[in-house]
C-alpha cells in the first residue's frame, strides 16, 4: 500500500533556516545537529534559492530495486520507505539510484538513513514556519503546486 | 530536560599559526556562553588587548528559538572599554556541531590568513587570493574548496547585493555583525574569513520532551501580541531597504534565514509605535558605550556618512522616519541632549534609564516595557529589562525576540534550563554578575548616565534596586 498523504515541498518558501534539519536529528538520534538529518537543504547563497530534499516514499521505489540486501522497505502503516539496518551493509547503492539522492549516510552506523515519516506526523513539517514542508494527502500536492504556480501568474499578469 | 551542551574553548594564535583546545573552567561556565563567557575570558586575561573572543550560548544548534546568536568581544583600544557585538546564522550552530562554546583569536596574521576549523583540526590558509572578495564570494569559495555547504563562515568582505550597507563582518556571507567596527579588527589581525564545520551536534536528554517545549515556544511567539511593536520596527527598516529584500517577498518576512520570522506573525494595526527603531538603537549601544563616547563615535559615523565613507552606523534616518511617519516632532517630545549640525542625537546609554523612559513615553497604551508580570513602576521595568537583555546576550538567543518582549519569560528559560543552571533566581543572579563586571569592566558611573533631569530621583533609586553605590558604581 502506498503512502496516503506525502510530504511536499515549496522550495519557494524555504529560507534554509535549518529548523527541519536540527529537529529530525534531535527526535531520531537526541543531538541537534545537521549531519544526522533525515533531510536535507541544498542551498544555491548567490541566488537566495533553498530546496529540502527528503525521501519522497515513491510508489516504485528506485533504491529499492538497487539495494543488493532488500535492505529498504516500506512501512505499511505509514507507507514510509525506511532502511533496514540490520540488512543494510552500507554499499550506498541506493544513494546513487535515488533520483533524487535522497538516502544519506548515517556519521555513526554508516548506513544509509531516510525519513521515517516520524511515525506519521513528520517533525520538520510541524517545525516549517514558512510552510515549505507540509505533509498532504496525495491528490493535493498537484493542486497546491498549480494553484502556487498560477498565484505567482496572478500577481505578474498584468491586464492591457 | 537538557545538558550545557559544549564546554571547550579554541585558542587560535594568528602569529605563529598555532592552536589549541581546552576546557572551559567550572568559574567561566557560570558566565553560561555569549557574552558572558567573552567578557569573563577578557577579564581573567587582564583585559588584553590583542584579543578577540567570540562564543555562542548554550542552546546553540538546539532549535530552541532563535538560539544560535552569537557574541563577539574585545577590549577596545578606542573607548578603553569591552565592546560586544551579536550577529545570528548558522556560525553558532556550526561552532557547536564542531563542539567549541568559544574561540579566541590572539595575536595578527603576518600575512592575510583564511581559518578553516574542521572539528578539531584547525587549518591556516594564506587568503591573499581572496582580496577583495565579497563576503558571499569568500563563503562560497571556502565551502566549494573543502566540498562542504555545511561549512559556515564568519568573514570581511563587501556586502552582498541588498544587504545591510554599513555592517563590515559577516557570517555565512548574509546575517551582518553590527557595529563597533569588527571587520576593522578582523583586517588588523590579518584575517579573511574563519570557516567551521563539525560531525558533532548538541546533546538533548529527553527529546520529544525537548521539542515539545520548543514547539511551545513557537507557538507562544506567534502568539504574542506584543510582537506588534517589533513589527513596526521591521516595517521601518524593511522601508530604509536595510535587510535582503528577497527574504521580505511574499509570506517568508525574515531576517535572512531566521528560524522564527517575527516580522511576518503579527500584521500590524493601528498606531502609534513611536520611535520604536529609534530606541533599538540605543538599547543596542547602551550596553556596550559610555555617553559621551557613544555620542562622540555616533558623530563621527555621520560625518563618514556624508562623505560618502563606509559608516557603520546609520541612525537620524529612523528618527526621520519615525517622525514623518507619525507627525510628530520627537524633540518636543524629548529634548536631544546633543546636536549635531543641527541634528539631535538620542543617545543617552550606559544605562537605558532613558530609553526606558522613552518607551513609557510612547508605548504606554501597549504597555510595553512595562514587562508585565515583573514591574512596579519605571526602575523595576529597567532593572528587570537589563536582566533580561544580559540572559539573552549570555545564553545567545535573539535580543529581538526576548529583550523587549516576554515572550520568552524568566519561566520559559527557567523550564528550559531546568537541570542545566539552577532555578529562575540564579539566572537572575548570574545575569546581574555579568551587568554588574561589564559596568565594573568599562569603568561606567553616574556621570556616564547622561538622563533626562526627571531621571535624577529615579535613578538614585534604580542604582539602590541595582545594589550599586549612590555614584552608580558596582561592588566588587
Amino acid at each position: 500500500m502506498g503512502a496516503e498523504r506525502i510530504i511536499a515541498i515549496n522550495a519557494e518558501k524555504c529560507t534554509n533556516c535549518k529548523m527541519c534539519e536540527i529537529v529530525c536529528s534531535i527526535y531520531h538520534d537526541g543531538k541537534g545537529t545537521l549531519t544526522n538529518s533525515r533531510i536535507k537543504v541544498q542551498s544555491w547563497k548567490d541566488v537566495a534559492a533553498y530546496f529540502p530534499v527528503v525521501c519522497q516514499h515513491c510508489e516504485t521505489p528506485a533504491c529499492e530495486e538497487a539495494c543488493p540486501t532488500k535492505a529498504r522497505k516500506k512501512v505499511e502503516s505509514t507507507g514510509a520507505m525506511i532502511t533496514d539496518t540490520e540488512k543494510c551493509v552500507g554499499c550506498k547503492s541506493c544513494i546513487y539510484a535515488c533520483p533524487f539522492a535522497a538516502p544519506s549516510i548515517h556519521p555513526d552506523t554508516k548506513k544509509t538513513m531516510t525519513c521515517d515519516l516520524c511515525e506519521g506526523e513528520p517533525l520538520c513539517v510541524q517545525f516549517c514556519n514558512y510552510n515549505a514542508i507540509s505533509y498532504v494527502p496525495i491528490y493535493e500536492v498537484a493542486i497546491n503546486r498549480r494553484r502556487s504556480y498560477y498565484e505567482v501568474m496572478k500577481k505578474t499578469w498584468k491586464r492591457g | 530536560m537538557s545538558q550545557p551542551f559544549q564546554r571547550k574553548r579554541l585558542i587560535l594564535n594568528l602569529y605563529d599559526k598555532q592552536s589549541h583546545s581546552e576546557n572551559l573552567e567550572n568559574d567561566a561556565i557560570e558566565y553560561i556562553g555569549g557574552k558572558g563567557l567573552n567578557l569573563h575570558f577578557l577579564k581573567k586575561n587582564g583585559m588584553d588587548k590583542d584579543v578577540i573572543s567570540i562564543a555562542n550560548g548554550p542552546f546553540a544548534g538546539s532549535g530552541f528559538p532563535c538560539s544560535s546568536f552569537s557574541y563577539v568581544s574585545k577590549f577596545s583600544n578606542t573607548l578603553q572599554y569591552p565592546v560586544t557585538s551579536g550577529f545570528g546564522g548558522g556560525f553558532g550552530l556550526a561552532m557547536g556541531m564542531a563542539g567549541l562554546a568559544q574561540i579566541v583569536l590572539k595575536g595578527s596574521a603576518k600575512s592575510p590568513v583564511s581559518i578553516v576549523i574542521d572539528n578539531e583540526e584547525v587549518h591556516f590558509i594564506d587568503a591573499s587570493s581572496l582580496e577583495g572578495k565579497s563576503a558571499l564570494s569568500t563563503d562560497m569559495y571556502i565551502q566549494e574548496k573543502y566540498n562542504d555547504m555545511q561549512i559556515e563562515t564568519l568573514c570581511v568582505g563587501h556586502p552582498p547585493k541588498d544587504l545591510l550597507e554599513h555592517a563590515i563582518l559577516f557570517s555565512s556571507g548574509t546575517w551582518p555583525v553590527y557595529r563597533f567596527g569588527f571587520g576593522g579588527d578582523f583586517v588588523e589581525k590579518g584575517i579573511k574569513v574563519i570557516g567551521i564545520r563539525g560531525d558533532g551536534g548538541t546533546l538533548i536528554h529527553s527529546p520529544k520532551a525537548y521539542l515539545s517545549f520548543i514547539s511551545h515556544l513557537f507557538t507562544k511567539i506567534a502568539q504574542d501580541k506584543q510582537l506588534s511593536m517589533v513589527n513596526s520596527g521591521w516595517n521601518l527598516i524593511k522601508m530604509l531597504g536595510d535587510l535582503p529584500s528577497k527574504f521580505f517577498d511574499g509570506d517568508r518576512e525574515a531576517c535572512y534565514s531566521c528560524p522564527v520570522g517575527c516580522a511576518r506573525l503579527i500584521p500590524i494595526e493601528g498606531p502609534p509605535y513611536l520611535g520604536r527603531a529609534l530606541c533599538e538603537e540605543i538599547l543596542f549601544l547602551s550596553m556596550n558605550m559610555k555617553g559621551k563616547e557613544c555620542d562622540q563615535l555616533l558623530m563621527e559615523a555621520y560625518k563618514m556618512r556624508e562623505d560618502s565613507l563606509d559608516p557603520l552606523i546609520l541612525f537620524t534616518d529612523y528618527r526621520d522616519m519615525v517622525e514623518k511617519l507619525h507627525n510628530i516632532e520627537l524633540e518636543k517630545k524629548l529634548p536631544a541632549p546633543l546636536k549635531f549640525k543641527g541634528i539631535p542625537f538620542y543617545f543617552d546609554p550606559a544605562v537605558m534609564a532613558n530609553s526606558a523612559f522613552y518607551y513609557n513615553l510612547t508605548c504606554q497604551d501597549y504597555d510595553y516595557f512595562k514587562l508585565a508580570s515583573y514591574s512596579d513602576g519605571e526602575v523595576q521595568s529597567l532593572q528587570n529589562m537589563m536582566i533580561m537583555k544580559t540572559l539573552s546576550d549570555m545564553i545567545g538567543i535573539c535580543p529581538l525576540i526576548t529583550s523587549r518582549v516576554p515572550i520568552i519569560t524568566m519561566e520559559d528559560l527557567h523550564e528550559g534550563f531546568e537541570n542545566l543552571y539552577g532555578r529562575k533566581e540564579t539566572l537572575d543572579k548570574k545575569a546581574k554578575k555579568l551587568i554588574d563586571m561589564e559596568r565594573k569592566m568599562s569603568g561606567f558611573s553616574k556621570d556616564d548616565d547622561l538622563l533626562d533631569a526627571s531621571w535624577d530621583e529615579k535613578l538614585s533609586k534604580f542604582y539602590k534596586a541595582m545594589d550599586w553605590d549612590d555614584q552608580g558604581t558596582p561592588e566588587e
